[in-house]
């Protein structure tokens, strides 16, 4: 909508300092007042160098411009952020075990400037196992699963609010090689320990601190995570 | 409105009602702030109203039966022709769509992703059920074994509904088929490769050669393939012609199939010789689907 000046100026009349600082008054509302979204979407006249740019933050892998979030982290490669799950931090292996602990490296906080629609992509690939452990608490050998949960403000809610959309892995099968070199029998492919998944949880959320991460529940003694990543989609409009 | 060039104001200069209206005027010509007067980057969050236009719609929801630990779940068989798709249920056997409250419109403006996960295990009775099946392969002369392929497999797709918020006319999304086409030879039942479009598989077992020995593989692994998650995605922008409202989403699933090539075209088929057996299920638990309306322009 274009300006209208409050005041219109009369030759051979006063010229009040009032009527000027109102029409300066009005100006300034009208260049400062924000641009009105019907006016966007009617004319579509907003181009790339018109908006605010992306400030980048390195800690967290992403970049924040006024839609939102974008970004995320990986493992990097091979040999730069390997991580692992065990069984030896949750639980042992026993069917009656819930806990879920956090998997290293992979969760990142975010200050979320108001109401935003959120998109968490996270994906993986592991080898789990062999475990041919024989405790009798465990669970049986050829069901022994890992999980990894996405978890969004606590660690917690990897359990209470995320473990049914946890993806799992199967325990390796054909067990270990009893001489040197001491390993797994076949490889993870061919033994059935090996997976790449991925997935995606949608969070609404308000305006403040947002944690996103993953966690992991293990039946297996080790599994190696040797690649993973997490990203964010987030949209403020 | 063009760019505002006047000559500023210069000691000496007369004070005039024209001169002050002219200037204030300037600002008040057709077309307002547009992208020629208004500066780089002079726009951010602050300035935009809370309504959403980028992201207007999203959903989510868990599908299936809740229990990760697997402890309970449902079971479906393999059985032989043209069948309608298994549903992912509850535990009390009910569907579990995605409901997207009164419809989202999807027109040319927007793009619809949807994004889905499930816990599923492959199973099977008897030796090697699949042995005789198109799936077996021999591995070379001098070899005293056949390794199955593992190119069987059970596929899971989606299915929309863009009749009504009753969510009663569930069809699969465009791009996708039932796998209960004929082949060019009407020998098997199937889809076309492009009808796969929204389609992930699980293999149904694991197979593999071993024992490398001088160039010979004579063993043989069969390792069950076990609880494992899927996933799946699929994105679509609507139509320029007509647009669609979806009021609901669901993931189902059929099997078992197998790789096939007929009249040089590829094909995923229903392995029938194993399917009327009844020896192969699908166990599944729960997962996640969801939905996010987008503009893109």
């Amino acid at each position: 909508m274009a300006f209208v000046a409050p005041n219109v100026f009369v030759a051979n009349t006063t010229l009040t300092s009032a009527a000027l600082e109102g029409n300066f008054e009005a100006l300034r509302v009208y260049l400062h007042d924000g641009v009105v979204a019907g006016d966007l979407e009617a004319s579509k006249w907003i181009q790339t160098r018109h908006l605010q740019p992306p400030e980048l933050l390195p800690y967290q892998g992403v970049q924040h411009g006024l839609s939102g979030y974008q970004g995320g982290q990986s493992a990097g490669g091979m040999d730069i952020r390997l991580c692992f799950a065990t069984k030896f931090l949750t639980g042992q292996g026993r069917t009656q075990a819930n806990t879920f602990v956090a998997l290293p490296n992979a969760a990142f906080q975010l200050d979320v400037r108001r109401a935003a629609k959120f998109l968490f992509h996270y994906w993986w690939e592991w080898e789990a196992g062999p475990d041919v452990s024989t405790a009798g608490y465990q669970v049986a050998e050829a069901e022994r699963l890992v999980w990894l949960a996405p978890w969004i403000g606590a660690l917690p809610t990897a359990f209470t609010g995320y473990r049914d959309r946890a993806q799992e892995t199967r325990n390796g099968d054909f067990g270990l090689g009893g001489g040197y070199p001491i390993g797994a029998d076949d490889t993870f492919t061919q033994n059935g320990g090996y997976d790449a998944k991925q997935g995606c949880l949608m969070h609404e959320t308000t305006a403040g601190v947002v944690t996103f991460g993953l966690a992991t529940h293990s039946q297996v003694d080790r599994v190696g995570v040797v690649n993973w990543g997490v990203a964010v989609e987030g949209f403020y409009l | 409105m063009s760019r505002i060039t006047r000559a500023p104001v210069q000691d000496g200069d007369t004070v005039t009602a024209a001169n002050l209206n002219n200037r204030f005027g300037d600002y008040s010509q057709a077309g307002a702030l547009n992208a020629f007067n208004t500066r780089d980057a002079a726009i951010d969050l602050p300035h935009f109203t809370p309504a959403r236009f980028m992201a207007p719609e999203m959903a989510t929801g868990t599908i299936g039966r809740p229990d990760f630990k697997h402890t309970a779940f449902n079971s479906d068989t393999a059985v032989a022709g043209a069948q309608p798709p298994f549903l992912v249920r509850d535990a009390a056997g009910v569907a579990t769509p995605l409901a997207l409250g009164t419809g989202w419109t999807l027109d040319a403006d927007s793009l619809l992703r949807v994004y889905w996960d499930l816990s599923v295990r492959p199973v099977y009775t008897g030796a090697r059920p699949w042995q005789g099946t198109i799936s077996d392969w021999d591995i070379g002369a001098g070899a005293v074994v056949n390794v199955a392929t593992n190119v069987t497999c059970w596929a899971f797709w989606l299915q929309w509904d863009v009749t009504s918020v009753a969510l009663a006319n569930f069809v699969n999304v465009p791009g996708q088929g039932d796998f209960n086409s004929a082949d060019p030879s009407a020998t098997k039942l199937g889809n076309p490769l492009s009808t796969c479009g929204a389609t992930t598989s699980v293999a149904a077992f694991n197979e593999t050669a071993s024992q490398p020995d001088n160039g010979d593989m004579p063993g043989r692994l069969e390792v069950k393939v076990g609880w494992q998650g899927i996933s799946g995605d699929w994105h679509r922008q609507g139509s320029p012609v007509a647009s669609v409202v979806v009021y609901g989403l669901r993931v189902v699933f059929t099997g078992m199939l197998h790789s096939w090539n007929d009249a040089n075209q590829d094909w995923l088929v229903r392995d029938d010789v194993l399917n009327a057996k009844g020896a192969c299920s699908l166990d599944h638990n729960a997962g996640g689907l969801n939905a996010m309306l987008m503009r893109v322009k």
